[in-house]
């Protein structure tokens, strides 16, 4: 009966073309890794600011609010060495913003949203110093401290979600854009695996606007949630790159190209040196992924005993064998080396 | 409670009817409107996703780039059907990005290096006037001359949210209340009700007399200078036309009056660009918040005057302007109805909804057609008599049933069967649209359950009962047996590969009404002739 009905009355007025894309709000949100480290080198080496891409960042943020009155953005800040992930747009408490920095007349949503922004991260450039002087004089040399880029995404994850479940009718369509300058050493790979998966159930296009050193785990992330990632080469025009290729809203997704690159690097990372390898050896109990065999012979993950015969098998140094093959014993229960695809 | 699929197609009407009067707008006034950003703002969001996309794609360029840069965008590769849809919808864009004068294209010669060969490729480039205005509404930059100065902003006092509210919907009503003839203490003044009468809203006897001696063709053209009492307009009757605009949601309805405003306003000889820009501006300010009335320009004065008629500004003192607060109905003009909501924007729309029940989600219907409308206001009863036949009132509820002299009654008033299901789904009881909504969860499940992947996309959310849907629709078509199309016929081709060639592109932008490929001839749309006539002038050249 429905069935009938529903294809009895095309409407005929309407432009079936414009079914193609629906004029739906979106949720923007934007995770920016401010690691004052990071930036130092970055600023060094390539002679971009924090200040230029924050800049940059509000114009996009702005621009994503004109394209519908109903879109909604989000900031999130990572800093590894104070205060950690946070959110910076919207405030949860009401701090009433007590100056506007640009031109009075402006659209107010714009007016209070870049002021809101500028504020605290000022502030925190400025409370920054002190604290950092002593990091910097510590910590320099010495391992890094492990990215919260993972947390503030899965943070903004959660924002997205609980934004979507307070609309009832379940019409906002979100993205989520990384803005990242650290290289992978900083990044958990499990909980940035972890992200992954969380958007791609949740259908969240992650895109990636990388500056500085390149990043595989950001590539995937980009690649498996149908995102963009761009490689920043010309930290200059970044705004152009935030308004073309990054700033493909989620319901013209179907119809455009997307300008991401294609050659994808799929390596893992080692969970105990965090560095990324070509082969290495896979935990059987829990896939934990290893370059090295540790010493006590036991997964760092899930603390599984690896069987001591293999082991020794395995750390063989290869010698010239008589024509025989033997890995009959590669399907066995404890610690088995598998090589990781390249 | 608003609804999406009812709602989406009322916001559409309205789109279109603005966006048809910016297009027709000359050139001149175009750039002048787009010195001032926030209407450059407006006009952006009233355009299709693919050309806002087009535009941020090349604000930030000064160069222009090749029009085949645009064409790369779009996916070429995905399934038959949609490609033809996606290529239909990238030429809407362009379309209204070139008709709103937002797009200029150039051709550039260049010469082939080795072959030395010239070619003429087409270069497009946005507006300057919009790039800059546009560019400043989102990095705040801008000229110093400002219309409000945040520091005197501070000096005056807000006035509370509710008060706002509640006054504005009180004036808009008014005006309703008097267009379907309800008994009213106040009637909305002068320049409301001639407003309505130009607008064919409304009419007076003698009109309507004159109209009937002269026939339909009549178009009825008051007289604007002639001003007419207030005790001669009281005697005015809704038309045909306002009956229509009675259905329409409240944010339409502001729009139909102030289209009509801004075609009044030109034969009153105001800047329409001087009024465009009030109105778009008025989308811009904050609600709540008072505006000092000075720095308005001598038309904007007057326009003042005429929109606190129809409730759209509020000012405390009648005689003695100087600040001015906008209303709700102003402040959303500019944004869509949409169906996301901000949890400060329900909490608001909850408050006006219990102050003004009566007016949404009230209406159960029934499979047999019997309707149930819980309200007391006489506005909405006025509606619903419209096309349904009332049967008994009670003191929270009237009820009625939905009959085939009702409907063609309405029909015959030119009311079409999409406003009436639109507006029964829209008013809909919050318990139809619940049941709806699992009755759509219940069937997504089965359909993936069974792994349908086509047959899901298919299923929408159905409010009303199909039944007493597809028979109003049914009551329509009884009436209207045929279709009429302005376009041109085209037959008598030389070749099978020419009348191929013409078809398959006049199908790739949509232009095409009829076919019939065994006698060779089609049939193209008005709109449509003059891309498919250049398309037929560049083939011709190409082969000779």
């Amino acid at each position: 009966m429905d069935a009938i009905a529903d294809r009895a009355f095309t409407e005929s007025q309407t432009n079936p073309a414009h079914k193609l894309v629906d004029e739906t709000p979106s949720l923007l949100a934007v995770v920016v890794d401010i690691n004052p480290l990071e930036w130092r080198k970055l600023e060094k080496e390539q002679s971009v600011s924090l200040k230029q891409v924050v800049s940059s960042i509000i114009v996009m943020l702005n621009s994503h609010l004109s394209l519908n009155s109903s879109n909604h953005v989000a900031l999130y800040i990572a800093n590894s060495y104070s205060h950690g992930a946070q959110l910076i747009y919207p405030r949860t408490e009401s701090s009433k913003s007590t100056r506007f920095l640009h031109t009075p007349g402006m659209y107010r949503q714009f007016r209070f949203i870049d002021g809101s922004i500028v504020d605290t991260i000022e502030h925190l450039l400025n409370e920054q110093p002190d604290t950092l002087l002593q990091l910097i004089g510590r910590e320099q040399g010495k391992q890094h401290i492990k990215g919260t880029l993972a947390g503030a995404m899965s943070m903004a994850l959660c924002h997205i979600n609980k934004i979507q479940q307070s609309d009832e009718l379940n019409a906002l369509k979100s993205r989520l854009l990384v803005v990242s300058i650290s290289d992978d050493s900083t990044l958990p790979y499990v909980s940035v695996m972890n992200t992954i998966f969380a958007s791609q159930k949740m259908k969240i296009s992650v895109d990636v606007c990388k500056l500085g050193p390149s990043s595989t785990f950001l590539q995937q992330a980009a690649d498996a949630t149908n995102g963009v990632y761009i490689y920043i080469t010309q930290p200059e025009g970044l705004i152009q790159y935030l308004t073309t290729a990054l700033f493909i809203d989620p319901m013209l997704r179907p119809i455009i190209v997307l300008p991401t690159d294609e050659s994808i690097d799929f390596r893992a990372s080692c969970f105990i040196t965090n560095k990324v390898i070509d082969v290495g050896y896979v935990c059987s109990v829990c896939l934990c992924i290893l370059s090295v065999i540790p010493e006590d012979e036991k997964c760092p993950t899930c603390h599984s005993k690896f069987d001591h015969n293999l082991i020794t098998k395995l750390k063989r140094k290869p010698k010239v064998l008589p024509l025989k093959k033997k890995d009959k014993e590669l399907g066995d229960k404890n610690g088995t080396a598998t090589p990781e695809s390249a | 409670m608003s609804e999406p699929s009812a709602s989406s197609g009322q916001s559409e009407l309205f789109k279109s009817t603005i966006n048809e009067y910016l297009d027709n707008l000359p050139e001149t006034v175009h750039l002048q409107l787009y010195r001032s950003p926030e209407t450059c703002l407006a006009v952006f969001r009233l355009l299709p996703s693919l050309a806002k996309f087009y535009i941020m794609t090349m604000l930030f360029q000064d160069t222009a780039i090749p029009s085949t840069d645009l064409n790369r965008w779009i996916k070429s590769s995905s399934f038959n059907g949609s490609r033809n849809l996606s290529k239909i919808y990238q030429n809407d864009s362009l379309k209204r990005l070139k008709a709103l004068n937002l797009l200029k294209e150039t051709r550039r010669i260049f010469t082939h290096p080795q072959t030395g060969q010239t070619t003429q490729l087409p270069f497009v480039s946005l507006n300057p006037t919009f790039r800059q205005s546009f560019r400043n509404a989102l990095t705040g930059s801008r000229d110093a001359n400002e219309v409000v100065e945040d520091n005197n902003l501070e000096s005056i006092e807000t006035i509370s949210v509710e008060f706002l509210d509640t006054y504005c919907l009180h004036r808009w009503e008014s005006i309703l209340h008097f267009m379907v003839g309800s008994e009213t203490k106040e009637l909305p003044s002068v320049g409301v009700l001639t407003l309505l009468r130009y607008s064919g809203l409304m009419e007076l006897p003698s009109d309507r007399e004159q109209r009937e001696h002269l026939g339909d063709d009549y178009e009825f053209h008051p007289k604007l200078q002639q001003s007419s009492s207030i005790q001669m307009l009281k005697n005015l009757l809704i038309t045909q036309n306002g009956f229509q605009f009675l259905l329409q949601d409240i944010n339409s309805q502001i729009w139909t009056l102030l289209l009509q405003y801004l075609k009044m306003s030109e034969k009153l000889m105001m800047n329409p660009v001087e009024v465009l820009n009030f109105i778009f501006m008025l989308g811009s300010l904050e609600l709540g918040q008072g505006y000092p009335v000075e720095p308005l320009s001598d038309t904007q004065k007057i326009m003042l005057d005429d929109l606190i008629d129809y409730g759209l500004i509020y000012t405390p003192s009648k005689t003695n302007k100087k600040i001015f607060y906008p209303t709700r109905l102003a402040t959303t003009l500019t944004s869509e109805h949409t169906n996301f909501k901000t949890s400060a924007a329900a909490i608001d729309q909850e408050i006006t909804n219990s102050k003004n029940s009566n007016n949404q989600g009230t209406i159960v219907v029934e499979t047999n057609f019997k309707i149930y409308c819980y309200t007391s206001s006489p506005l909405q009863i006025a509606i619903l008599n419209l096309f349904v036949h009332l049967k008994a009132r009670f003191a929270n509820m009237v009820t009625g049933v939905i009959t085939r002299e009702s409907v063609r009654r309405a029909l015959i008033n030119g009311i079409t069967a999409d406003q009436m299901i639109n507006y029964l789904g829209s008013h809909a009881h919050p318990w139809m649209v619940k049941q709806a909504e699992d009755k759509l969860a219940r069937k997504l499940e089965l359909e993936s359950s069974i792994g349908n992947a086509a047959g899901q996309r298919q299923i929408e959310l159905e409010i009303l009962p199909p039944t007493v849907v597809d028979q109003i629709k049914l009551w329509q078509l009884e009436l209207d047996r045929i279709q009429t199309f302005k376009g041109y016929l085209y037959k008598d081709f030389s070749t099978d590969l020419e009348f191929e060639k013409l078809l398959t592109y006049g199908e790739e932008i949509g232009v095409i009404v009829w076919k019939d490929r065994a006698r060779k001839r089609f049939f193209v749309t008005q709109e449509g002739n003059g891309q498919l006539l250049d398309y037929a002038n560049r083939i011709i050249r190409g082969n000779s």
